[in-house]
């Protein structure tokens, strides 16, 4: 990680935004959203994390089992993007 | 290419994009039946067509979604398919949607909506196996692999809806060109057919609200869209 207090430009906030438009775009029973989670917060987190190791550690964590009102999801990714800027 | 082939790729077109927006992308109620009849009829040249299966597909289907993993009748699909073949059946018969076409379309093409779930959930078993692939790309390192699986989800919805809506328009075709040999009595028949299954749709749309006297306001909001049906067709008797 890049450290504490990281704050992402608005650009890659924008790209983070419109990548989560395709957040069911893999719907499945399993994980439900979570390879569209995973999609949507990847430009974030390859910025967050230049090493390797750790960005690897970050998409593991996110490819668990998610699922949202599609309505909701940008104010949730919003909400996983603040927390990931502060860890 | 001959125009009524043309029509029938504009058709498979439009129920793709409406298709993906319903569960792929987006998500902005452009898939509801109102909007994305209405659209394929804009599209293909007879937007009345359009409003009319829209409004009586949107009063069947008011008050579902499909959103994670509820997945009620595929309302999208009933919507694009069932206005494709009327606007294409109308054209055949060389002049405007009639509600006799709209009654018959209605009845042959509604089925879609389970047509349409039994495709989904054929979807999501793909997409299950796109989420165990990124699993296990993401455990081997390869990251942007992973994330890209996330779109591999989309093309299922794109060809099997734009196949199906294309069949739709190509059957409506067929069926329109052997409307000439449908029997007059049957003809009148279907037309009086309209305004009772929209008074039926309104009568499911307040039922389906929950209100207080819902089944008063059924009877009132049947008998006033019967009663505005009987008098569009009169005035343009």
């Amino acid at each position: 990680m890049i450290g504490p207090g990281t704050h992402l430009p608005r650009s890659l906030k924008i790209r983070v935004f419109l990548r989560s438009l395709l957040l069911q775009a893999s719907w499945n029973p399993k994980g439900m959203q979570n390879l569209g989670l995973v999609y949507a917060l990847f430009p974030a987190l390859q910025r967050l994390y230049p090493d390797p190791l750790a960005r690897r550690e970050a998409v593991q964590r996110h490819l668990t089992f998610f699922n949202t009102h599609p309505y909701v999801a940008a104010a949730i990714v919003g909400g996983v993007l603040y927390h990931e800027e502060r860890i | 290419m001959h125009v009524g082939w043309l029509h029938v790729a504009m058709a498979g077109a439009w129920g793709a994009l409406v298709g993906l927006e319903r569960r792929a992308f987006l998500q902005a109620m452009f898939s509801r039946p109102l909007v994305a009849a209405t659209g394929m009829g804009l599209l293909l040249g007879q937007t009345q067509t359009g409003l009319y299966l829209g409004m009586i597909l949107e009063l069947f289907y008011l008050g579902t979604a499909s959103l994670g993993a509820a997945l009620p009748e595929n309302d999208t699909l009933a919507a694009s398919g069932t206005t494709a073949a009327a606007v294409m059946m109308a054209s055949q018969t060389g002049g405007g949607g009639t509600p006799a076409i709209w009654s018959l379309s209605l009845i042959l093409f509604s089925g879609l909506g389970l047509l349409g779930r039994l495709v989904d959930r054929k979807v999501e078993v793909h997409a299950a196996g796109l989420s165990t692939h990124g699993l296990e790309l993401a455990e081997a390192g390869e990251l942007e692999r992973a994330v890209r699986q996330n779109l591999f989800g989309i093309w299922p919805y794109a060809l099997v809806y734009f196949a199906l809506n294309a069949a739709c328009a190509a059957l409506g075709m067929w069926i329109g060109s052997l409307l000439s040999q449908v029997p007059l009595v049957v003809l009148r028949g279907l037309a009086w057919a309209f305004p009772a299954m929209a008074s039926v749709a309104a009568a499911t749309a307040a039922r389906g609200s929950h209100a207080r006297n819902a089944a008063l306001w059924g009877l009132v909001g049947g008998a006033l869209m019967t009663g505005f049906t009987l008098v569009l067709a009169w005035v343009n008797a």
